[in-house]
């Protein structure tokens, strides 16, 4: 088996590199990295004699894809990952995967087709692939090895989900009334029948209506549904989301003005199942945007109203699965409890996160964002959200705030709101353009944000306070040449109280857990970075990471202690990642 | 500029237009005053009235207001009989919309008979244990029409017409009981003895023109149901009684049951679903052939002691005792 491996390898590697050289309509892509971790786990919490103190971990990977192009209209791609795991000899730990196929082009001159791996994405309420407020804010240190994560995981900067299926385009031009229509379709598989379940698949689309540069109106739709007939199965589900949107662009004088809408109606039901109930709700989005071009000012103010019974799959799945638990130090102390995912985790193991959209609502943690967990989606949420930036136009600085004040749209348990708050102010100065150091860079920026849950009421137990507080500081500077000194520290604090929605399988709120912290996370580090090139970077990198829940010692005999015992990481790593 | 501000305009109607439809407001999950406020009883436990009729269709209406919801059961026992009814719900409130009323059915029988009933409410609740007593007992001035055909409820002992047949075992006792605490009214049939040469004690022969009730039964056997009281002695090793509705065509069909308990319980057969065990007529299950019934306690050589009362024909669904 082996044997027919490696040849297979090396058939392919053959193959790219003659292909390499001998015709231009055969090329190599992809990328290369080799990972080192070495942790240092430390608690004096207890004399902790099981969990190991030291671990050793990391990988070399390279993904290598060969891209054929035919003829000018049809692309093929298909993409190898070659990974050698830490430690790995002779093809002992070593795998050979699969990483992506697809095959695409234009049909006729004007139909755009992709079938295969696809990455798509529609609107916020339709299908998008939401950053959560943990990863929303990069840092020097950070971003490298989540980057890595994301990476991984095809999760895009445009907020694509990666798909399995097809995918199509096509406009047509008018010469009244509007000047094009776009459409937008897709359909792909998300759960293969078996086990007694149907195939489940996710289909949609949208259709785009350009009536000038300044006014554009569309609809879009999303179903995730299961295809009945696949198995023996008689109960289906369905969740169809019909949405609206419509943009106005207008430029006065050096100002541009941007007014958006959309809105939609969804419904989620479990045919063929008389316990299920039909979930049907509404929301509507509004946003006004003005920038002025000559000073690199803009606002962005809005209001969102989403009904407590809208679903929306493609939208609502969230990234990070909560229900899992971290790869490194699964469990620790001399209990051996599971410990509880931080964000040190949520940087660097891809196997937290979520591949494929899910039907309902995911349980959130509260810790990282209990206002819009599932995104500017999240259902029973109304209210305003503000965004300010002022961009240098020199470059010498940016600076920022963010703002969304929402509530309930109905109570929980009770018909008193809770009110959410969540904002942020960013500043970053890029002192060598504030100094003229022209060979040097020197930026250093940082985040203060805060999010704070509450509810008052007649009687104690309605009552909810809980806050998040979140600080984010950054330095990268040039030493010589292309050499960097990156550092980073960032804080995540969250105490108080919240009674946490639990939902049955129909995400139906059926009861609530009393959840109570007071605990703090940190991460100190720096590094240096070189790059060789623009798309490829040596990095080594110190940090370390300490958790505390400060109500640990109040509650270790208790099962809210499981996983809460306090403990430091120290951790180097070495980073080499190239794109080619 | 203007036609800028039009579109604007246009945009925030279409959102007026959407804000103006209509949402169910009601809050989400379970109320919290439940789940975690004090419980408070705001009006107290009552009936609404002393003395019922239920023959003449009247009802008893409990009625109780606490401050969240709660578990709440009431139990009505019978002075006499000592029969129960149990009625129970979560709310925090009680009365007739939502299974407070009392219509004289029993949970436990035996059935309500013209007797006093003491009747209590118990609340259960995660920090709760609370329970009120009526302080006057509810008078039955008349029981309840079952409805339905009645074949015997031995009250007057054997029907008129009826053939014993007793085996020459040890110690046979086949005789009417007499008994405030029957099942139905004040007496029920016990079948004991110890045979050790037949697997039956013998047998009750019904013929169908000595049952209680002039009985013309309905021709669709998936509608007529048989129901009986039964339960055995504390002395019995085997627990069987076997009922075979002898047809006109001399067709046998026979209701098997076992599982007595020495508590009353009641045993319910659709017609349809009796097993054949002769086919001289061709098989066919017809209620409206009834001929007579045939009732063998079933001892399997071992000490057996079985009661039977009160045998009904009831159509549309089992007896409601």
């Amino acid at each position: 088996m082996k044997l027919i491996r490696n040849t297979i390898l090396i058939a392919y590697i053959l193959i790219a590199n003659l292909s390499w050289a001998q015709s231009k309509k055969i090329w190599v892509s992809g990328a290369a990295r080799a990972v080192m971790y070495g942790d240092d786990y430390n608690t004096n919490a207890e004399n902790d004699t099981t969990t190991a103190r030291k671990l050793q971990s990391g990988h070399a990977l390279v993904d290598l894809g060969v891209n054929i192009q035919p003829n000018d209209k049809i692309l093929i791609q298909g993409m190898v990952r070659i990974r050698n795991d830490y430690g790995g000899f002779w093809g002992s730990g070593v795998t050979f995967d699969v990483r992506q196929l697809y095959i695409k082009g234009i049909l006729g001159g004007f139909l755009k087709y992709q079938l295969g791996d696809i990455n798509y994405k529609l609107t916020d309420y339709t299908f998008k692939n939401n950053v959560g407020l943990i990863n929303k804010y990069g840092g020097v240190l950070t971003t490298v090895p989540l980057e890595q994560v994301q990476y991984d995981l095809f999760y895009m900067n445009d907020n694509t989900w990666r798909q399995q299926g097809a995918a199509i385009d096509f406009a047509l031009q008018f010469d009244e009334v509007i000047e094009e229509a776009e459409f937008n379709l897709f359909t792909s598989r998300v759960r293969a029948a078996g086990n007694g379940q149907d195939d489940r698949l996710y289909s949609g689309g949208s259709i785009t209506l350009v009536q000038s540069e300044r006014l554009k109106i569309g609809g879009n739709f999303a179903n995730l549904y299961d295809y009945a007939g696949t198995s023996n199965n008689t109960i289906y589900l369905k969740n169809p989301v019909y949405t609206g949107v419509a943009e106005y662009n207008r430029k006065v004088k050096n100002t541009h003005l941007m007014a958006a809408l959309e809105t939609g109606v969804s419904k989620l039901e479990w045919q063929g199942d008389e316990a299920a109930p039909v979930l049907k709700d509404y929301f509507y989005d509004v946003n006004l945007k003005a920038a002025w071009v000559k000073t690199g000012i803009s606002v962005t103010a809005g209001y969102r109203d989403v009904g407590p019974n809208f679903r929306s799959a493609g939208a609502q799945t969230m990234q990070v699965n909560y229900q899992r638990a971290p790869r490194a130090y699964q469990r620790y102390g001399n209990d051996q409890n599971v410990r509880a995912i931080t964000m040190m985790d949520m940087y660097r193991d891809a196997s937290l996160y979520q591949t494929q959209i899910v039907a309902g609502l995911m349980t959130y943690d509260p810790r990282y964002d209990n206002a819009t967990p599932y995104g500017r989606a999240t259902p029973n949420r109304k209210g305003f959200n503000v965004l300010f930036d002022y961009e240098d136009t020199d470059g010498r600085w940016n600076v920022g705030v963010d703002a969304e004040l929402l509530t309930d749209v109905v109570g929980q348990g009770t018909t008193t709101l809770k009110n959410y708050n969540t904002g942020s102010v960013f500043a970053e100065l890029r002192l060598n353009k504030l100094f003229n150091w022209e060979e040097r860079k020197v930026w250093i920026s940082g985040r203060y944000g805060m999010q704070d849950t509450k509810r008052s009421g007649e009687q104690a137990y309605e009552e909810i306070d809980l806050a998040t507080r979140f600080q984010d500081l950054n330095l990268t500077a040039t030493l010589f040449g292309d050499l960097e000194l990156i550092a980073q520290y960032r804080i995540w604090q969250t105490k108080g109280d919240e009674l946490v929605a639990e939902r049955n399988s129909y995400s139906e709120v059926i009861d609530y857990s009393e959840y109570s912290i007071d605990y703090n996370e940190s991460i100190l580090g720096a590094g240096l970075q070189y790059g060789f090139t623009e798309k490829t970077n040596l990095r080594f990198m110190w940090q370390t990471f300490a958790w505390e829940d400060q109500q640990f010692a109040a509650k270790t005999d208790s099962e809210a202690a499981v996983g809460s015992m306090p403990y430091n990481i120290n951790t180097w790593t070495l980073f080499f990642t190239m794109k080619f | 500029m203007i036609v800028m501000m039009k579109k604007i305009i246009i945009l925030f109607t279409i959102s007026l237009l959407i804000i103006s439809c209509e949402r169910k407001t009601e809050t989400l999950g379970p109320n919290l005053s439940d789940i975690y406020g004090g419980f408070q009883v705001f009006e107290d436990f009552e009936a609404s009235r002393n003395n019922v009729d239920f023959y003449n269709s009247e009802s008893v209406v409990f009625t109780c207001r606490f401050s969240k919801q709660v578990k709440w059961t009431i139990h009505v026992i019978g002075q006499t009989s000592g029969a129960k009814k149990v009625l129970t719900g979560f709310s925090n409130f009680i009365d007739e919309t939502n299974g407070g009323a009392w219509d004289g059915t029993t949970t436990m029988l035996p059935m309500f008979k013209n007797e006093a009933n003491l009747a209590y409410l118990t609340v259960d609740a995660i920090d709760t244990a609370y329970s009120d007593t009526l302080n006057n007992l509810i008078s039955i001035d008349g029981v309840r029409d079952n409805g339905g055909s009645l074949v015997s409820d031995f009250n007057n002992g054997l029907n008129p017409g009826f053939n014993v047949f007793v085996q020459s075992g040890a110690d046979m006792r086949f005789d009417t009981v007499t008994d405030p605490k029957s099942p139905e009214g004040t007496a029920f049939y016990e079948m004991s003895g110890d045979v050790a040469f037949a697997d039956d004690l013998g047998n009750i022969m019904m013929p169908k023109s000595a049952f209680t009730d002039s009985i013309s039964l309905n021709t669709n056997g998936e509608v007529v149901y048989f129901n009986v009281f039964a339960k055995k002695g504390p002395q019995a090793v085997s627990d069987i009684f076997v009922f075979q509705f002898i047809e006109e065509d001399n067709d046998i069909h026979e209701y098997v049951f076992q599982g007595l308990t020495e508590e009353w319980q009641q045993f319910s057969i659709a017609y349809a679903d009796l097993t054949t065990t002769i086919t001289a007529g061709g098989g066919f299950k017809n209620p409206d052939k009834l001929a007579q019934i045939v009732v063998l306690p079933i001892g399997i050589k071992l000490p057996f002691e079985g009661f039977i009362d009160y045998m009904v024909f009831t159509e549309n669904g089992p007896l409601i005792p």
